[in-house]
């Protein structure tokens, strides 16, 4: 800043800014005002107190993590691709044609005949023979021997159509296990999906707690920070607790992501769902080559997938 | 600032404005100071009360680990279901009610109403007529009669308990559907308490935030104004620079609340749907307002 020649130029220039007193003086109160509210504010921050909010202990129990439990290719492998589906259908077709229930109710079938028998019809073929003297006679006997021949003859017939009847049962009740075994695997998939999005969001949120805490004390002395600088135009730099603003991007995130998707499961069917059970187990024995129908949530998650890109572009 | 003349090292710079314009800033100063100093100690967050989700997910004093965990519910109902037992149950439930055997047996008494009545008094009069009530023929008849009643006992109980072959699938297909719904519902129910939690918990911490903040969001709006001279700088503000429209705002609720339904509906049909549409909107309505 010196000139030449033998003047002697000063090592350092100081600038200072001076406002109007009366900015200055209002300006020195309200610093103090700021600073007694700062000591206030400073260590008592509201997020000390939070608790994280806990996702595997609702998931897989105490104790418990994602680990503990199969994992899905295990899953896959259990109920899909190392399914032995020919095996599987033997044991659908003997399980249904000659279970122990259905030799019950064939059993419980002769019983029924037995029972109307014995109570009904011996009785009164009985009571007219007496009064002809006929009870011992070999007519008596024929007699008796046509009415058990027909018992034999139904109980037979009986348990000869109710199996027939229940070869496509059999057949139905194959494809409704491979069904079912399809849902195992497909819900054990959502759910996992379900439980990464609700981890991921939720770890979002308990960390971003625990940052507004630590940050806690920089999230007020920086509005002392402005305070400083009112005068140069500083400005607080947040509306908001330093850390992420957590809620609405759980609503948007993973989470609500899943709420769009998961679980748009289809439901099986029973093969007269699928207009085939007459035939199935009446008729000609036609089945359901597809007894999985997805229900109308499908469409709806289309329909409400529709308004939400509606929304986002009216936005 | 050459030659022998010394330079002062020090130079202060006092900014100032028309005198008119100092007035009335100073008394802009004032008046917030003493607006400042009115309202700094007024907290009108500080009866919110936090929102207990927990309470009316749960119950009181109980936390969502106290209820089983959505894998022991899976393993319950889907992976560990042994689906073979669950048909011969309902074989067995649907095919031996007691109900067949006593429609069965009504039927039959009817018929026998007709037998006793018609068929059998007919026959003797014939056998009468013919001389043969006392031969073999005769008891042959009557025994074919009854023969016949057998039959007819039969083909009556078989065709009630054909018709349950249908009912008994319908039901093993129903009660896996619904295994599967109680699972899809209690994952429905997690996913809208985890959202709940963190929205709430969010609003909650919010509100204690916005507490404890209070004479600094009040002193903020002082501190503008100390600089109000200067061009561009005003009151702080806290809403967001872009709006969402209120055509958005309807779609964007709409497409909540059908999502919902229809995801609802896959869960319990039409109760299920009005449920999911109640959540789903809900659920839209809280977007927007924590947009």
């Amino acid at each position: 800043m010196g000139g030449g020649g033998g003047g002697s130029a000063p090592a350092y220039t100081w600038s200072e800014i001076r406002y109007a007193g009366y900015i200055e003086a209002r300006h020195s109160d309200f610093l103090l005002s700021v600073y007694s509210a700062r000591i206030g504010a400073i260590s008592n921050s509201p997020f000390s107190a939070y608790t994280d909010i806990e996702v595997d202990d609702a998931f897989f129990g105490a104790g418990y993590t994602i680990s503990s439990f199969p994992s899905l290719y295990d899953m896959y492998g259990k109920f899909m691709a190392g399914l032995d589906i020919e095996a599987l259908w033997t044991q659908e077709y003997n399980d249904t044609i000659d279970s122990s229930v259905v030799n019950d109710l064939i059993a419980a079938e002769g019983a029924l005949i037995d029972d109307e028998i014995e109570t009904t019809s011996i009785p009164r073929l009985q009571t007219g023979m007496r009064d002809l003297n006929s009870v011992m006679s070999s007519s008596f006997v024929v007699g008796k021997s046509l009415i058990e021949d027909t018992r034999t003859k139904m109980v037979a017939k009986f348990s000869a159509d109710l199996k027939y009847r229940l070869i496509p049962v059999a057949q139905s009740r194959w494809q409704t296990h491979l069904d079912w075994n399809k849902q195992v695997v497909s819900i054990y998939a959502e759910v996992m999906k379900l439980y990464f999005s609700a981890k991921t969001d939720i770890d979002e949120v308990n960390y971003a707690m625990a940052a507004k805490n630590i940050l806690w004390p920089f999230t007020v002395l920086d509005f002392e920070r402005a305070a400083l600088g009112a005068l140069q135009g500083a400005t607080n730099s947040k509306t908001d607790v330093a850390g992420a603003s957590t809620a609405s991007r759980v609503l948007s995130g993973a989470l609500s992501g899943a709420a769009m998707g998961a679980m748009v499961g289809g439901a099986i069917k029973t093969s007269s769902d699928v207009g085939s059970l007459g035939s199935a187990v009446y008729g000609t024995g036609a089945n359901a080559a597809n007894v999985v129908g997805y229900s109308y949530a499908g469409a709806g998650a289309g329909v409400g997938a529709l308004l939400g890109i509606a929304a986002a572009a009216t936005y | 600032m050459g030659g022998g003349n010394s330079t002062s090292a020090w130079r202060s710079h006092e900014q100032r404005f028309a005198p008119y314009v100092e007035n009335r800033h100073a008394d802009l100063i004032n008046t917030t100071a003493a607006y400042r100093a009115s309202i700094i100690a007024e907290y009108p967050y500080a009866d919110y009360v936090d929102q207990n989700f927990n309470e009316v997910f749960f119950g009181v004093g109980y936390a969502i680990a106290d209820f089983p965990s959505l894998y022991d519910m899976y393993g319950k109902f889907m992976a560990g279901f042994d689906v073979e037992s669950l048909w011969n149950k309902n074989f067995s439930t649907a095919t031996t009610l007691e109900e067949l055997d006593e429609k069965t047996r009504k039927v039959i008494v009817d018929k026998d109403e007709n037998l006793i009545h018609e068929t059998l008094p007919e026959f003797k009069l014939k056998m009468r007529e013919l001389g043969a009530v006392n031969c073999s023929s005769f008891v042959i008849g009557k025994a074919q009669i009854e023969s016949n009643r057998t039959k007819v006992l039969s083909t009556i109980s078989a065709d009630i308990k054909f018709k349950m072959l249908e009912e008994a699938e319908n039901k093993f297909v129903k009660e896996l559907n619904w295994n599967q719904d109680v699972i899809k519902g209690y994952s429905e129910m997690m996913k809208f308490y985890y959202m709940t939690a963190a929205t709430v918990t969010d609003a909650n911490y919010t509100f204690a935030a916005k507490n404890v903040l209070w004479p600094m969001e009040v002193l903020d709006f002082e501190r503008s104004v100390f600089n109000a001279m200067k061009p561009g700088l005003g009151f702080p503000k806290t809403y967001l620079q872009r709006e969402r429209s209120t055509v958005s705002k309807v779609l964007s609720v709409s497409s909540d609340t059908v999502t919902g339904a229809f995801v609802g509906g896959t869960v319990g049909n039409w109760p299920g749907a009005i449920v999911g549409g109640v959540i789903g909107a809900v659920v839209g309505i809280a977007k927007l307002m924590f947009e």
